[in-house]
């Protein structure tokens, strides 16, 4: 909270970085971990989830709400 | 960069690439323009499906839950999820004047609440960057439409979509 303010009322910590970079994952069917024995270094994703804002976004009155 | 992730990545998983394998395998890349079949070209991983995802700022996790949606509906045994990007200095600014804002509704509720893209277009006033041009327009279209439209809220979701730049439209995973 005490971080210099960049833009009121973002401050430095809340903004994102002028960054390079890349991330590969590789996403495999049971069957295919199995056939190919990976199954030690896998990692199974249990739950995941995606989903956009309501229509109510434009519409609301309070930055909080 | 993006060569280089996923290489190593198919080398952490202990997994062989065969170009044209008989298996069902496919790559989802994440770039805003067609850039995803360089990397996976380099790789080794061709003759397989490619698919470039532009999601903003959720661009590598859509890439991550395309995948993921591939292997549970049993339409590839082995995917590859890959994302880079490269920043420009400086703010994101817009790059494509000639469509609409994808984040118009939000800007429209900043600019309502906080005067967000005017103040922002007074303080790089000074500037002269194409970033601080890209503002200072979006500003004067975001008043422009504010103060014609109707001020009931509930009217909001009936107005023709704001016409201002996108202000962030460059690859990203961030």
């Amino acid at each position: 909270m005490n971080a210099p303010m960049v833009y009121e009322p973002l401050t430095k910590l809340q903004c994102c970085p002028t960054s390079d970079g890349a991330g590969a994952a590789i996403l495999a069917s049971e069957d295919f971990v199995k056939k190919h024995n990976l199954q030690k270094q896998a990692v199974e994703i249990a739950g995941m989830a995606m989903t956009t804002d309501f229509a109510a976004r434009s519409t609301r009155r309070a930055a909080s709400s | 960069m993006a060569k280089e992730a996923g290489e190593k990545a198919l080398a952490d998983a202990g997994i062989p690439v065969r170009p044209r394998s008989s298996r069902r395998r496919s790559a989802t890349a994440t770039a805003t323009r067609p850039a995803a079949s360089a990397p996976s070209t380099s790789s080794g991983c061709t003759g397989i499906p490619v698919y470039n995802v532009n999601n903003n700022c959720s661009t590598g996790s859509t890439a991550l839950f395309m995948a993921k949606q591939f292997v549970e509906g049993g339409l590839a045994d082995c995917v590859l999820a890959l994302g880079f990007e490269k920043m420009e200095k400086g703010s994101l600014g817009a790059k494509y004047m000639d469509r609409t804002n994808p984040m118009d509704k939000q800007l429209q509720v900043m600019v309502d609440l906080r005067g967000f893209a005017a103040r922002a277009a007074d303080a790089r006033s000074s500037s002269a960057t194409p970033a601080a041009s890209t503002w200072r327009s979006t500003a004067r279209r975001a008043e422009r439409v504010r103060e014609d439209r109707p001020q009931e809220p509930q009217a909001l979701g009936q107005q023709p979509v704001l016409a201002v730049p996108a202000t962030s439209t460059r690859s990203t995973t961030s």
